[in-house]
């Protein structure tokens, strides 16, 4: 790692990231409020996760624990934590390479290794910060508003590090694209059009029993906070799946932009 | 001038590169020494910037063997403490003001920008410039930046990709004076122009590459030597035959001749003493136009 190629990337996040991070806080803040504040989403929830039981593994859960649970499986959160990991990812290789702005640096005695790793540094405290975000956001909320239910602070911060490692596998997909790629635009839209068909197929094949198992393919399918929230046990497998998730990509990047002309765009 | 028995900076043996289909690089042999500077010339697409790149260690040779400052430039990021490189279109961090552009190189490459304040007078930038961000910048400005980057830190081998684009000539001959200071220090300098007047005053010997081969090599002398020469005569006598050593007859009407001539000139003008002349002038050859010939070879083998 480089110091001051972390203290440039932080730098350069020093809007984008806060900004996101207020925004997921404040998603996770109103999500709570709004439910305090309103009997009629408790008992709506409650008829779909009876009628969605199978889908959203949601059944029997705390009201407030579903709620909290969904709030970091919607498309708010995923699209504010993506945004980050996965320009972070982009940038890192595709975009500096097209910029010309990664010739620059690796013409310094500056290996390739420090480079991969000083990204790869960022985009985890990164990811970390967005997904505690959140917890914050509603453990504050809780704290004000004092809604129906138990939200306990030790799993809602354990379920933000496990909304972390989402992103990082998020994240991860963008890093391998990006460093087989040349062009920030090409890799951006594959990353965005892999995450999109990862992220649709979790929902849509498991309702067609041939092609349900692929659906285990996502890293969506293995994010499931609710249980955590629920009954403060964590999904030591769910969370070794993401692990790997992230960590192939990750590794089969590290060796591609290892061995690849920088050649340009 | 390179002396051929000090260490080469750059040795480049046999490298080759290719894109695909596309032979970048076939079989470049270069070799630039301490205390010299290198103009590398050719056409759009010769593979200079290719070259460049792999010195740098940007690009890995297919075959071949390249050493820079000792060391392999692909697997030994630790030669490049000692380069400073400016490539043809820098990217800078637009965000970043002047200052802290340089700062972040300098640290980056663990030197301290010891030639900093003497490049950013030569170079005529301003304090108030390199306090804004570099968004703000000219084309010329960033260039001046990319410039700075890559020789505050008192490199021991500079390769510039075209230094002097969007330079204006007060600010070109403020580079020109800093690598002529850094050549004296004894650091070696590459770099490719399309100046070509900038190339002929700076160079101590220019290489010329074409479609990825090296297709010349020496100082602007010896290159011109090589070259044809025009000469033109006007003849008292309009009907003199005209059979001069290593002349061709390029043009002839009335009592004007134009020839092309190649080889020394000292048998031609032994030759032209014996004939009966109003005048006769002996063009001597530009660098524009040597490398405008080698140029031509190109198109016509195309």
């Amino acid at each position: 790692m480089n110091r001051t190629l972390i203290l440039r990337l932080i730098c350069e996040q020093r809007v984008r990231l806060p900004l996101e991070v207020v925004l997921i806080g404040l998603w996770g803040f109103l999500l709570v409020a709004v439910f305090a504040t309103s009997e009629v989403f408790t008992k709506q929830l409650e008829a779909q996760a009876d009628q969605f039981g199978d889908l959203l593994d949601l059944v029997g859960l705390d009201p407030l624990a579903q709620w909290a649970s969904i709030g970091f499986q919607h498309p708010i959160f995923l699209l504010g934590g993506g945004l980050f990991a996965v320009g972070l990812s982009i940038r890192a290789i595709a975009g500096e390479l097209e910029a010309g702005s990664l010739a620059l640096a690796l013409s310094r005695p500056l290996a390739r290794r420090t480079w991969f790793l000083s990204h790869l540094v960022v985009l985890i405290v990164g990811c970390v910060i967005i997904g505690e975000a959140y917890a914050v956001g509603c453990l504050l909320a809780v704290a004000l508003t004092d809604p129906t239910g138990n939200l306990e602070a030790g799993s809602m911060l354990l379920a933000g590090l496990q909304s972390a490692l989402l992103l990082l596998a998020l994240g991860s997909i963008a890093f391998v694209i990006s460093a087989f790629s040349s062009e920030r635009g090409r890799a951006l839209s594959w990353s965005v059009g892999v995450i999109v068909v990862l992220y649709a197929g979790n929902f849509l094949l498991p309702l067609w029993g041939p092609t349900k198992a692929a659906a285990q393919l996502s890293p969506f399918a293995w994010f499931n906070p609710a249980p955590l929230l629920q009954r403060g046990t964590v999904a030591w497998g769910d969370v070794l799946v993401l692990l790997l998730y992230a960590a192939i990509p990750l590794s089969v990047a590290a060796w591609q932009f290892a061995r690849r002309d920088l050649a340009g765009g | 001038m390179h002396d051929v028995s000090v260490e080469p900076v750059i040795s480049l043996q046999g490298i080759t590169k290719r894109f695909g289909d596309h032979a970048a690089l076939g079989g470049v042999d270069l070799e630039v020494g301490p205390g010299e500077i290198r103009g590398f010339l050719g056409p759009n697409g010769a593979g200079k910037t290719t070259a460049m790149r792999i010195i740098v260690g940007l690009l890995r040779a297919d075959e071949g063997t390249a050493t820079v400052l000792g060391g392999d430039p692909w697997g030994d990021h630790a030669v490049r403490a000692e380069l400073g490189y400016l490539p043809s279109d820098p990217g800078l961090y637009g965000r970043m003001r002047g200052n802290e552009l340089l700062d972040h190189f300098s640290a980056l490459s663990g030197r301290e920008p010891v030639l900093r304040a003497a490049a950013v007078e030569l170079l005529r930038f301003s304090n108030a410039d390199l306090e804004r961000p570099v968004r703000t910048y000219s084309k010329g400005m960033r260039q001046k930046l990319g410039v700075l980057q890559a020789v505050q830190h008192d490199p021991t081998l500079l390769i510039l990709d075209e230094p002097g684009e969007g330079l204006d000539p007060l600010v070109l001959s403020g580079l020109v004076e800093l690598l002529r200071d850094r050549r004296d220090a004894g650091r070696a300098i590459l770099f490719s122009s399309h100046v070509l007047a900038e190339v002929s005053s700076l160079c101590d010997r220019v290489t010329m590459i074409r479609d990825g081969a090296i297709v010349g090599e020496g100082t602007i002398a010896e290159l011109s030597k090589q070259r044809a020469r025009t000469v033109v005569l006007e003849l008292v006598d309009p009907a003199t035959t005209i059979d001069l050593p290593g002349c061709e007859l390029t043009d002839r009407s009335g009592t004007r001749v134009a020839l092309q001539h190649h080889g020394d000139v000292g048998p031609l003008l032994q030759a032209l003493s014996l004939l009966d002349l109003h005048d006769v002038r002996i063009e001597e050859v530009s660098l524009d136009e040597v490398f405008m010939e080698y140029y031509r070879d190109h198109e016509a083998t195309a």
